[in-house]
Order: C-alpha cells, then structure tokens, then sequence
C-alpha cells in the first residue's frame, strides 16, 4: 500500500470509528459493584421490619441514624456523629438532646431531614406493629422535637448504651415520615433513607440496585451503582466470582470454604466481626437439665477445641463465655469446665442417671448440621445419648419458641454491648413462653439482678463488674455452654477498595461507602 | 371445538379450587411462621405476635379460609405475606422466564430426542442403538444439580461462552437468549434422554406394524416408510410424554432456577414454603394446576391433528 493509500486508510478508519462513537454516545466508565448474596430475595427493605442479614446488609448502603459506627468497626467508644453533629445529656442520664446536622436531604427528593422525621422514626422503631426492635425501646419514655433540629430523648430509666439504640442499625434507622406515609405500610417499595445509596429498582428474587446519592452529605460515592443480587446457592456465587461477574459476596464460614477459594485469583476473604457467638442452650425448664449436676456433666463432655479444629481455626474464635468476644462488660474470666467424659458420667451417676440419658434435640437443617455429628459423638463418650432430629430451617426456629427441644443449639451477634446479649438470652424476662419472651431459650435467671443492676448503674467501673458476674453467672450454672464466636466470611475482588480498613461491621456485611473505588 | 374447550376449562374449576384448599390447610399445620420469616430470629415476641395480627393470622382457621375463598370469588389471589405486593403481579413477573425455559428444554429434547430413538429404533442392537441407549440412561440417572454444575464449569468457566449468572439485569433480548442456553440445556439434557428412549419404543412398536410392512412392499423408499407412515403413528406417544413432561419440567426447573440465579416459578414457590407465605403459596397452587390443565387440553387438541380418529367432541 503506497503512503496515499495509507493515509486514506487511516481517515476511513478515523471517520467510522467517529460515527460509532457519535452512535453509541460518549464511553463513561460506570463504576458498578456487583454484590452476591445467600438468599433467594429481600426480605424487607423497611429497616425496622427486618432482623435478617441479607437484609442488614444493604440497609447499612441506604440508611443512616443519628450516629454511627466509624466504617469498618463496631466500637461503641468510637460512636460517631451521624445525621446528629452533636448531642448531650443530663447529669442522671435521662434526657438526652441531640442536634441534627443542617442540609441533610433524603434520598429521591423527600425533603430535607427534620426533627419531626426522627421522632417519627424512633417512635416506629419502637412500636411492636411496625418494628421487629420495638423490645429495644422499652426504657424510652418520651421523644421529643422541641425545634426541627433538635430531638429530646426522655428516658424511664438509664440504659447502658443509649447511643447504640440511636445509631445506625436496626431501630435506629431514620426513614422519611412524609415516604413512609405514602407507602402505606409498604416502605420496601420506597425505602427513603439519607445513606449513600439510594433505591434504583428492585426486581424480587433477582437483584435490588442501587444508584449513588448525588446529595449525600459526606459527598458524592466514587462508584455509581451497586447491584445486589440473590444467589441463593453457595457454588453459584463462587463460580459468578470466578467468571468474573461478581466483585462482592457471601462466603461461607467454613475452614474447607477459605482453604479452597484461597487460590483463586484476584481473590481477596475477608473475615470480620462482628463474631456471633455459637452457644449450646441447655433447657432448664425440663428433665434432665433442670438438674444443675446434669448440666455440668454435659459441660465436661464438649471438648471446644475439637469445634475449633472442625469448623476452622480461620473463622472462629473460641469463647468461653456466654457474650461475644470483645463487646462492652465481656470477660473471659469465667469458670471452665474441663473436658472429662469420666467426669460427666460420675455427675450423672450422683444425679440418679448410672446408665446415662438420652436427650431428644431439635435442630436446623441449615445450620450447624456437620457440627452436630461432633456433638452427638462427643456427648456419646459420656453417655449421653443425643436423639437429632434435623428439621427444616422455618420451622426448627418455630418448634424451638415452642419450647419444644431441650438442648438449643443458636448463633447470634448484637449491638456490641454485654447487656443486649445477657437480656435477650438469659434474663428470665426473654425466656420462652413469657410475654416478653425473646432467645432466652434455657430459661436462665440466676443472673437477672446482676443484669437489672447493671442496666441502670451510672458507674461505668461497676456496671462492667456487675456485667462480668453475670457471665460468671451463667456459665457457672451451665444456663448455656459457649463454643466459639464465628466471624463474617465474604470474598471480594482484589480490585474492589472499601476506602476504609474492614475490622467489623453492625450490618454483618461490608459497607460500601462513598470512599468505595472499584479499579 | 370452542364448547369443548370451554367445558374443559370449567372442570379446571374445581381441580383448582380443591388443591389450593388442600394447600391453604396442609401450609397452616406445617410448623413454622410467616412473621418470624419476615422479622428475623433476633425478633420480639411482641413484634410477632403483631405482625401475625397484621397478616390475619391471629383468626381462627375457618375465618381464614372463608377469607380466601372470598378473595377468590372476586379473583383476587392474594398479596403475598412476605413482599406485600400481589400474587399474581409475581407470577406474572417471573412466568416468562419458566415458560421460556421450559419450551427451550422440550424444544431440545424433542428436536435431539426424537431422531435418536428413531436412529436407535432403525440400528436396533447395533452401535448408534447403544450408544442412544446409554446416553440416555445417563442423562436420566443424572441429578440436574450436578449437570447443571458441569455445564457452568465447561461453558462458563473453561470456555467462558455463557453466564453464570442467567438472568441479566438489562433488558437486551440477546443477552436473554444466551443467557437461556445452559439453563435450557441443563433442563433438556434430562427431558431428550426420555423423550429418546419413548421414541426408541414407540417406533420398534410400530416398525413391525402390518401396514408398514405393507408399505414396504408398496416399494416405498426407506425414508418414506419411517417417516411417512412409522413416525407418525410413534409420534402420538411422544405427544402425550411431552404434555405430561411439560408440567414436570416446570416444577424440576426449581433446582436449575437457583444453580444459575434465573427467576421463576420453581423457585418463587420454594420461597414462599421457606418462608411459610401461604397466600403466595396458595396462589401459585392454583396457577400450576392452571397451567397443567392448560397444557393438557392442548395436548389433547394435538392429538387430534396428529391422529385424525381421534375426535374432539
């Protein structure tokens, strides 16, 4: 091809590639981060309705509170103000006044944040017929908006932490009075928060996306949308990383899980707390555990570091405590029975059982199902037969309100704070069947009068030691038998940057911020 | 033809009522509990027994189920317990992704199936008949979970040529298309390995018959022998297999829906009886027997194009 020919080459090149671009319009990288999910849909997008973590996860992306936790960690001494720039309260610790930070607009337009909107929100938070938390409101006795900027708490009572019922999670979700009353009851289809991601379209049992808040206060998210879909099967989230459609997902907590995935390139794991504490409940409230000696004798028979050693040393934390590692009041100061199946027998003996029991034990189908093998085998050396009965997930968590299992195997996580934790599992308020009943699964109640105390007891030095007696407590009676706190196990792309060192997250899930870059 | 179908239509009424009575009672006995789906495990018990008021499921069992047949009278299926948005705006919703997979894997498992039974059926006992054979006891005897799998690692992963995920979030249909091909296979692999062997059979039925000896002896071409008169007296068989798959393929397609994320309604049903959404799940009861009817009086309409003695009165 001679130099003319060339060049005229060249221009035809140049001029098509001109219209196609003038066709297709000008490329704009649009940063999306694509997010997999275990479950098969939302449950609710409503914050107040919904204690699921598929569910926590993404309100954390929408929603915000009065105050928060700094991105990346759950310390209550580092609460941060949020939709608040400030707050104060009274020399008793019952009035609490916050002071909204100005110019904060809701999502899609719904107008900027005013004290009227968080007492509606608070007020909903703590309603039982519009909030799954109503329970966390119990000591709130008034809520107040004396100007559109200010929001007055009166307490009934001082609780141990105020700020974690007003920060960003669960009841303390702010939503928007005027989109909550359009919604009619349907907040998941407006779901109006002031986060940094705003609803863009939700497809049941395919996908919710999420569009950048341009308005956000903290400034505009440095990726455009996230789109976060349900992928219900565990291999098919793996697989959609591997062929590179997802940047974000839900791993699994398990040792064989982060072995495999470890060498999968432009992989990273994430494991994070908050960890949720694996607690064997024993049910006081029927033969054989209403026997103390019984109860002691199964504490012998479980060996926690061959749980450890099962599950994985990477993902969970062993515990010998009945509060997750690490919250506010925790200790691991408590007594610890040692494994020593010869022991148990000889407690058993003592109770009036010489040929061992046999105890019928309900459990979930979808968790803690190979673990439960370990249990029933450990169990079998001292001579306690364990009936399993696995049923499906639904309902086992039915059946097990229903105080139908004496043994309960349970796993859960709270506002890092010892008092949330020891009121809704061992306090005989929470125990099943009572009005008020939450988790209290082993009708525990040797510790309530440490626990009221600690409630309201202004001396933060005496409230952590009345916290900490009510572990040893609990542990001593054998209420529950505590095995490990395992931790969050997501897997992410190498490329994706949270902006923000990931030590834990409220929402179980890691919070994309709008610092979040995707390279 | 009209009154017959519209007579067959009408005898679906009942059918379909007594299944999702069937449903809104076995559903209630069944343990487990809507609000606790909806609010958690970390709910109150206060929340619970709210929302259970809300959701009308603090009134007695006779009070709801004369509740639902009222909303039926007014056919109003419902709105679901979970979402709170319409029964029927759901099925509506995901129905074109069950329907298009399902037609996608029958159209596969005839279009392969019914030339290797009929390959099979003409070298009985030899090579291609085994071969037929086996692969079809393969594909039957293989768990779609696994298949499906398979297909993802070989032509997802190794040669990325196909999703994982099979539902794309925009609404270009070319993606749709590509995106239905391993689902669909992974459906008609299964639906091919018995539509093959009740080809196999039909035709080894009917090659025998005295009219295709006749025809033989007529001089007719071999081609014209099994295809002219063979086939189309072994087809009638694979009609009625194919009707009767149909509404199976429909409930097996649950497991392929949740291996490559597809919405449908396989597994909005396997929703809503995880999470105890018995308005969803009544709902749905009488959509499938719809569709079964439905499907069945096409078959039944097809028989008559395929057999001309059989009439439709």
């Amino acid at each position: 091809m001679t130099m003319t020919g060339s060049l005229k080459a060249g221009a035809w090149a140049a001029a098509a590639l001109a219209a196609v671009t003038l066709w297709t319009g000008p490329v704009t990288a649009q940063q999306t981060v694509r997010v997999g999910i275990h479950g098969a849909d939302i449950g609710s997008l409503d914050p107040h309705m919904s204690a699921q973590t598929i569910d926590n996860v993404i309100h954390a992306w929408i929603y915000g509170g009065l105050v928060r936790f700094p991105a990346g960690t759950i310390d209550p001494a580092r609460i941060e103000p949020d939709l608040a720039e400030s707050w104060a309260k009274s020399a008793d610790g019952l009035v609490w006044t916050f002071t909204l930070r100005p110019g904060v607009q809701f999502h899609h337009g719904y107008g900027e944040v005013t004290a009227d909107d968080v007492v509606y929100s608070l007020k909903r938070g703590g309603n039982p017929k519009t909030s799954a938390f109503a329970s966390d409101f119990q000591s709130f006795d008034k809520v107040e908006a004396p100007d559109p900027r200010t929001v007055r708490i009166t307490l009934k009572s001082p609780v141990p932490s105020l700020l974690g019922l007003v920060t960003a999670q669960r009841g303390g979700y702010v939503v928007s009075r005027k989109a909550d009353q359009e919604a009619g009851g349907q907040y998941t289809a407006k779901a109006i928060g002031t986060g940094p991601f705003q609803l863009d379209e939700y497809r049941p049992k395919q996908f919710v996306a999420l569009a950048a808040n341009p308005g956000y206060f903290r400034g505009k998210p440095k990726v455009d949308r996230v789109v976060y879909r349900f992928i219900p099967a565990n291999e098919s989230r793996d697989l959609a990383f591997r062929a590179g459609e997802l940047d974000l997902f839900y791993g699994r907590k398990e040792q064989r899980w982060v072995d495999r995935m470890k060498s999968t390139p432009g992989l990273v794991i994430d494991v994070f707390g908050p960890g949720e504490l694996r607690l064997i409940n024993l049910n006081t409230s029927m033969k054989p555990f209403d026997d103390i000696r019984v109860r002691r004798a199964v504490a012998h028979a479980i060996n926690r570091a061959d749980f450890v050693k099962f599950v994985g040393a990477d993902v969970v934390t062993p515990n010998p405590s009945v509060v997750p590692v690490g919250y506010l009041g925790y200790t691991d100061k408590v007594t610890r029975f040692d494994y020593d199946p010869e022991k148990s027998k000889r407690l058993l003996k003592e109770a009036g059982y010489p040929d061992g029991i046999t105890i019928k034990v309900l459990g979930s189908n979808r968790s803690f199902v190979e673990p439960y093998q370990l249990l029933q085998a450990q169990l079998a050396k001292a001579g306690i037969t364990m009936e399993l009965q696995l049923i499906e997930h639904t309902a086992w968590h039915s059946q097990i309100r229903k105080n139908l299992s004496s043994l309960v195997v349970y796993t859960a996580a709270r506002f890092p704070v010892a008092d949330i934790f020891l009121t809704q599992f061992f306090h005989s308020a929470s125990a099943i069947g009572q009005p008020k009943a939450v988790t209290n699964f082993s009708h525990c109640d040797v510790a309530d009068k440490e626990i009221d105390a600690a409630r309201i007891e202004q001396d933060p030095k005496r409230q952590i030691e009345l916290w900490n007696q009510a572990q040893q407590k609990i542990v001593e009676h054998v209420c529950a038998i505590p095995l490990f706190d395992e931790d969050q196990v997501w897997g992410r792309s190498a490329k994706l940057d949270y902006g923000h060192e990931l030590k834990a997250s409220i929402s179980f899930g890691p919070m994309i911020t709008e610092q979040t870059t995707l390279k | 033809m009209l009154p017959f179908v519209a007579k067959r239509l009408m005898l679906a009424l009942p059918t379909m009522l007594l299944s999702a009575s069937v449903v809104f009672f076995l559903a209630r006995i069944l343990p487990g509990d809507p609000a606790l789906s909806i609010l958690g495990d970390g709910a109150s018990e206060q929340a619970i027994v709210a929302l259970r008021a809300r959701l009308g499921l603090d009134q007695p069992l006779l009070a709801q189920y004369v509740a639902f047949l009222a909303s039926l009278l007014r056919l109003d299926l419902g709105s679901s317990m979970i979402s709170g948005r319409p029964v029927l705006a759901e099925v509506v919703e995901v129905l074109p992704y069950t329907i298009e997979l399902t037609v996608f894997a029958i159209a596969f498992g005839v279009v392969l199936g019914v030339p290797a039974g009929i390959a099979a059926a003409l070298a009985r006992n030899r090579l291609p008949d085994y071969v037929s054979r086996v692969g079809s006891l393969v594909g039957l005897s293989c768990p779609p979970f696994f298949l499906a799998i398979c297909l993802l690692l070989v032509f997802a992963i190794w040669l990325p040529l196909f999703p994982v995920i099979s539902a794309p979030e925009g609404l270009d249909p070319r993606a749709r298309i590509v995106a239905l091909i391993l689902p669909g296979m992974t459906l008609g692999i299964i639906f091919l390995a018995f539509v093959a062997r009740s080809a196999r059979a039909a035709m080894l039925e009917v090659l025998p018959e005295q009219y295709v000896r006749t025809a033989r002896m007529k001089g007719l071409s071999e081609r014209a022998v099994v295809f002219g008169h063979a086939c189309r007296n072994a087809l009638l068989p694979i009609v009625t297999v194919t009707g009767l798959y149909f509404g199976i393929l429909m409930g097996n397609a649950v497991v392929t829906e949740i291996v490559f994320t597809r919405p449908g309604l396989g597994k909005l049903i396997i929703g809503a009886l995880n999470s105890r959404d018995y308005v969803m799940l009544q709902g749905l009861t009488i959509v499938y027997c719809f569709i079964v009817v439905l499907v069945n009086l096409v078959t039944d309409l097809v028989y008559g194009l395929v057999d001309p003695r059989v009439k439709v009165r």
